[in-house]
Order: structure tokens, then sequence, then C-alpha cells
């Protein structure tokens, strides 16, 4: 995998005075460099030519955050929720997924990275002061950008497995299609960090996740963080459906059997593609030889196109069953999906969100280094 | 600053079409306008050698003023110097704005001229001009909007003609040539709206995907060209047929289940007052079933076959259609 990086660098001034912005500076140093008043200055120049959001991933911003950091994952009503929080450090990815939400979401014209550290861990630390006893929450920082393809320039994955480290209520997930996990392995994780791949069969890597690593590469990384005392976990998220896909999908849970001890499994999720109507048209524009597109979707009630019913019960089905070939004690919960399919799919499903995490803390737990720090 | 003048229509070299945006349309409504009224605003045009004048705006209403005879034109007289090329592409492309609409091939001659002309910067056209006539404001759409003039003059002819816009057109501009001479055939005999026209587009190009195969097999495969032109049937039912063939390949698994769905709606033996559907792409979990009566017999009527039906196994089938799908033994479409 080439590493990142960017064609300039732009940096908010009242940002430049952070570590993590003197870090990154330093890490690409050689790279041009020009300074804005505020990182919005950004949005008046969008990349002319063909491919805007392309371009802008060239573009690495520095700036201070001025939102909410954390967010509870947008689940909807009619499915069932697994309390899930959303992290902001970096927004926007070098990857190039062709199926990218971000796509659809992102109109700054830049990968932005957040300088402002201190105040992220002052808000994890204000939101789980307020989580009930006994409740636990998954933070994660994989929804808007790979968790590690930037840790080595910006050492954010760092500083948040040593903030959950001594944590009770919280555990932090690092979802990543990448193997650079080598700035984790020496880390005190007090075993709160769960290490996450989303993983496809071979076909799908080379053509729709474009910029990542294989998925030898991906099982290898996960062997080696187990080795190192952290949990892994799987995302089959999104599970893609072509001719062929049953074959592909035991193949691969085949092989991640092969490489990963199943003891130390956290938790594996299984999740259809979907994405908002307007996604296809960009798909098709940036990602000619995406066959994506091509799929049987429909309208769901989220407002977002899914494979058919039957096609995504038909999978969770399969790989669920797989799944439990190779180890009966996988957790495994369905990612943004009706009650209905649950049921057809899973044969069950936990009734609540109080029953959710209950299944997750009672995972944890049973996993071997929960709560305590590997020697 | 420009003089008003009277002029020679003659004296206008109009094959000069360096400043021309206007592309087929009809001439109809400004003719009658300018027989009742007459000339009402003043051609744009540079003075080229003294006598001999270059039309910059005005393109419509010079060949109207031909055909109904006029000699003498009024004329906003500029030179060179005072009309640089630049400024005369801008005015030629904007004069019109606000006064009609571009059809799409216009559009696209407008952005060439801007940019070619008018020296224009691209990420301007992106973001003022696109949006003001009314397209996205994206360098997709400019990158295809520019290759639109590639596209035969037929083709063009038809797209100014019927008023295709954009988001049903321009993907076309990305297919290969014989593909889309072939699809042209297609639609030239078929004449769809814009929406029908862009699902078609849409679809095409999904089912190329789908099966791995170049868009021109996949128009040969669903003989499309034979069936725009089927002389059984009405140009209507010949539409509908080619939308009802296209739409089956692009979604199999969901029409053989529609078809399914209303088989086993019809085993329920229901009321004729009595219509049931799934949710929309079976992506819910409960039918719709709407009834009307007209006294409290037929009510009584429809409640108690409404409990009977509770019990026939197509119900059952119906429920599981919306997770389960067609039984193994329905999935492959039947030739
Ligand atoms: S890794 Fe995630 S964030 Fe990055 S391009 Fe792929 S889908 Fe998008």
């Amino acid at each position: 995998m080439k590493p990142y990086r960017p064609a300039r660098i732009v940096v908010e001034r009242e940002a430049r005075r952070d570590p993590l912005a003197r870090r990154v500076l330093d890490f690409y140093s050689g790279v041009p460099v020009e300074e804005v008043e505020r990182a919005e200055e950004l949005l008046a120049e969008p990349p002319a030519g063909p491919d805007p959001f392309g371009a802008g991933k060239r573009t690495l911003l520095l700036a201070r955050f001025r939102g909410t950091f954390v967010k509870p994952c947008p689940g909807t009503a009619e499915m069932l929720c697994c309390h899930y929080v959303v992290l902001s450090p970096i927004v926007n990815c070098p990857l190039e997924c062709t199926y990218c939400v971000l796509q659809s979401y992102i109109n700054r014209p830049a990968i932005t990275v957040h300088t402002n550290v201190e105040e992220c861990l002052a808000q994890i630390d204000e939101y789980l002061a307020a989580v009930p006893p006994g409740g636990l929450v998954r933070i994660g920082t994989g929804e808007l950008a790979d968790s590690l393809v930037l840790e080595e320039p910006t050492g954010w994955a760092e500083r948040l497995v040593h903030d959950v480290a001594g944590r009770t209520n919280a555990v932090l997930e690092l979802k990543t299609k990448t193997a650079l996990v080598e700035p984790l392995l020496g880390l005190d994780h007090g075993g709160r960090t769960v290490v996450a791949w989303s993983l496809n069969p071979e076909v799908i890597i080379r053509r729709e996740e474009l910029k990542t690593v294989g998925l030898e590469e991906r099982l290898e990384a996960a062997a080696r963080v187990q080795a190192a005392g952290y949990l892994a976990a799987f995302h089959f998220d999104p599970l893609i459906h072509y001719p062929g896909w049953e074959a592909d999908y035991r193949d691969l849970v085949a092989r991640l059997a092969q490489a990963v001890d199943s003891r130390r499994v956290a938790w594996v999720s299984l999740g259809s593609l979907r994405f908002l109507p307007g996604l296809k048209t960009v798909i098709k524009a940036r990602f000619p030889k995406s066959r994506l597109p091509g799929g049987e979707f429909v309208l769901g009630q989220d407002k977002k196109l899914h494979y058919l019913a039957p096609l995504r019960t038909a999978m969770y089905r399969a790989v669920a069953g797989w799944l439990k070939e190779w180890d009966e004690e996988i957790l495994i919960y369905l990612c943004m999906e009706r009650d209905s399919l649950w049921d057809a799919a899973l044969g069950e499903r936990p009734p609540d969100r109080a029953a959710v995490e209950q299944r997750f803390r009672r995972r944890l737990q049973a996993v071997a280094s929960f709560g305590t720090t590997p020697s | 600053m420009s003089r008003i003048e009277e002029l020679t229509l003659g004296a206008i070299d109009e094959a000069d079409r360096t400043f021309c945006v206007s592309f087929g349309g009809n001439l109809g409504n400004l003719e009658r306008s300018m027989a009742a009224v007459g000339q009402t605003a003043p051609l744009h045009v540079r003075s080229v050698d003294g006598d001999r004048y270059q039309l910059v705006t005005g393109f419509r209403r010079a060949q109207v003023l031909r055909l109904l005879g006029r000699t003498q034109v009024l004329g906003a007289v500029y030179s060179r110097e005072e009309l640089p090329d630049p400024k005369a592409a801008r005015l030629a492309v904007f004069d019109n704005f606000g006064v009609r609409d571009y059809n799409l091939v216009e559009q696209a001659r407008a952005v060439e001229l801007l940019l070619d002309v008018g020296e224009m910067a691209e990420a301007e056209l992106v973001n003022k001009v696109l949006p003001a006539m009314g397209l996205q404001g994206h360098g997709r759409v400019l990158q295809r909007l520019r290759r639109l003039l590639v596209v035969e003059e037929e083709f063009l002819e038809t797209i100014a003609e019927e008023g295709w816009p954009a988001r049903a057109v321009l993907p076309l501009c990305a297919w290969r040539a014989d593909a889309r001479q072939a699809f042209f055939e297609v639609v030239q005999a078929l004449r769809p709206g814009a929406n029908k026209l862009a699902e078609l587009v849409t679809w095409i190009e999904e089912i190329a995907l789908q099966r791995d195969k170049p868009i021109e097999s996949v128009l040969v495969d669903l003989k499309l060209r034979s069936r725009s032109q089927d002389e059984a049937l009405s140009p209507p039912e010949r539409l509908r047929q080619v939308r009802e063939v296209v739409r089956r390949a692009r979604y199999p698994t969901l029409t053989r289940m529609e078809r399914r769905a209303s088989e086993l709606v019809g085993k329920l033996q229901l009321s004729p007052y009595v219509t049931v559907r799934p949710p929309e792409g079976f992506e819910g979990d409960a039918y719709e079933a709407r009834f009307s009566f007209a006294s409290p017999e037929e009510l009584g009527r429809i409640g108690r076959r409404l409990v009977e039906a509770s019990d026939d196994p197509s119900a059952v089938e119906l429920r599981s259609l919306l997770t389960e799908g067609l039984p193994e033994d329905e999935e492959e479409e039947k030739p």
C-alpha cells in the first residue's frame, strides 16, 4: 500500500500551535503549506475538474473542530440500535472505496485532521460521565475515515487508546482496511481497544476497495494485534451481492478462521451494501469499472438503497452460519437492519438496546483480557 | 460603446457562426411576435472592413427577419476593439439568459464558447454558469456537456427538438458511439418523455454492469431495436413494452416477486373491491389491504372472506416473500 502524501497542507492559524499540527507538519516536511484564518475558506475554492472529491483528497487540512466530537451513531427508528458512538478526529479518507458514503456527505475539498485533541478527550469524559451505571459505550473512529491510515503522521489512535485504557464503561473500536498496526503494538491499551477490519473477498477488495490492502494482509495484521493483547473484530460490511458471492464469502470465513483466534474476537457485524440514491451517480462517474450500481437495489424505509430483502437475508444467514460453524460463541450482529431480517437471518434478536449492550458486555467479559491489562 | 444603426440585413455575415449558440428549436413563436411588433431589440454586431458585419447575438432574430422579407435591421454596432472576442463571447451567451431557456445542445455550445473564446475559467463556469443554466455545478457535468458536441448531429437535433434534459442525455456521452447509435434508433422510434428516457438510460447502463457486458450487447440481447419498431403495437404500447422488458432485465428478482405476489393475491380470491399491495420494493413487514363497500352486507362478505383467506397457504407464502423471497424452484426465469 502506497503511503498517503498530500499535495499541499492547509493549516488554520489557530490550529498551527497545536502539538498535533506540528507533528503532522514535521512528518510531511517538504509538502507546501498554506495558512488560512478559518477552514471554511477552503469551501470558497472547490477544485475544478471532473472529480473535485478525488482532487480534494490531495489537500490535508489541519483545523480545530468546533462542533461535537462525540456523536451517537445515526441508527434509525425502525432498526435495532447497538449504542455506538462516532468520534470524528479525522474527516475524509485517503483510501478509495467505490461505495464510500463520504462521497455523498463531504463538501469540504480536503482530508481534515482535527488538532484539538484535549477538547476531544474532554468531550469523551463528559459523554461517558452521563452513561448510566452498567452501561457500555462503544466508541469508534472509523465512520468518517479509516481509523489507522493516518496514524503515523497524526498519532490520534494512540491518544485515544491511552484515554480509554483506564475506563470501565467504554471500549474504543479502531476500524481499518489497512495493515498499519505497527504504532499500536507497544501501547498500554488496558484491553479496552478493539481493532477491527472490514472484510470482503479479494475480488471485491481489488475492484471496489481501491488503495486498501488485500485480504491476507488484513488478516495477518489482525493476528498481530491479537498477539499484542488486543481484541480483534470484523465487519462483513458491506456485504456485496454478485454471482459467486456464496463461494467467495465461504472461503473468506475459512481464511479468517485460519488466521485469527476466535476466542479473541470481540464481535462480528454483518451489513449489506446501502447508500443514498445520489451516490450511484457518483460511483458511476468516479469508478466506471465498479459493478456495484448494477445491484438489485430498492429504496428502504431509511431512504437508502438496499439489496432486495431476500437477497440480504440469504447473505446474512449464510455468513452467520459459517461464522457459527467456526465458533458458536462469536457475537454476531446486524448493522442497520430491521427486526424481521434479524429474525429471518439469525433466528433471534435482542429485544432492545439494553439487551444489545448486555450482549456486548458479556462477550467482552468472556474474552480473556477484558478489563485487565494484558501482560 | 456601441452605436445603434439601421443596417442592411445582407451586410451581416450570417454564415459566420463564431458566436452562435442557437441550435434547433422552433422559430414559430418568434416569427409570430416579430411579424406583429417588429424588431424590438437590436442585434449585436461587430463591424468588419467598414461595410460588413459579424453577428454576435441575434442569430434566430436575423433568420426570422430574413424569413419575414425584411431588408433593414436594427443593430448595435461595435468595433473589434470595443468588443474583443472574450467580451463578445460572453455577450453572445448571456444576452439570451432570462429571455429564453437554452436547450441542452445550446447549453453545451454556450459552455464551449465561454471556455474557448470567452476565456472563462473552468471554476467560474462550474460554480456560476452551470447553476444559472439550471444544471448541477459540477466539473463532471461540464466535462460531459463538452463531450455532447461530438455526438452525432442527428441525435443532437432530436435532443433539441424533444427538449430532453441533461440528466437523461449526458450519461450517453460516456457511451461508445456504436452503443449510442443503436440506442438512438430505439428512442428515435419511441420518443419517450424525459423521465422515461432517463430511466431507460440508467437501467441499460446498470444491466450492462450487472451482466458485465458492453451496452451494445445488452441492446441486442433485449431485442430493443425490433421491439421499438413492432408494427403490431401502437407507439405508446411499444414504449410500454420496451420499458417493461428493460425493467425486468434490470430487476429480475424484484419483478418475479411482484408477479408471484400478484398471483398469490389472486389465489386468495378476495372480493373485487379489495386490493392488496406489498410494501414498495418489498421493503417492509406488512402488506397493505384496502377495500371499499357500499352496504353493511358487502362489508360482512369482505370481512368473512378476509378471515378465511388468513388460513390460505397463499397468505403464508405472501408473508415469507418479504424476507425469504421466492421458493427455490421459482427463482429462475422461465424462458
Ligand atoms: S476506508 Fe472507509 S472512509 Fe475510507 S474510503 Fe473506504 S469506506 Fe470511505
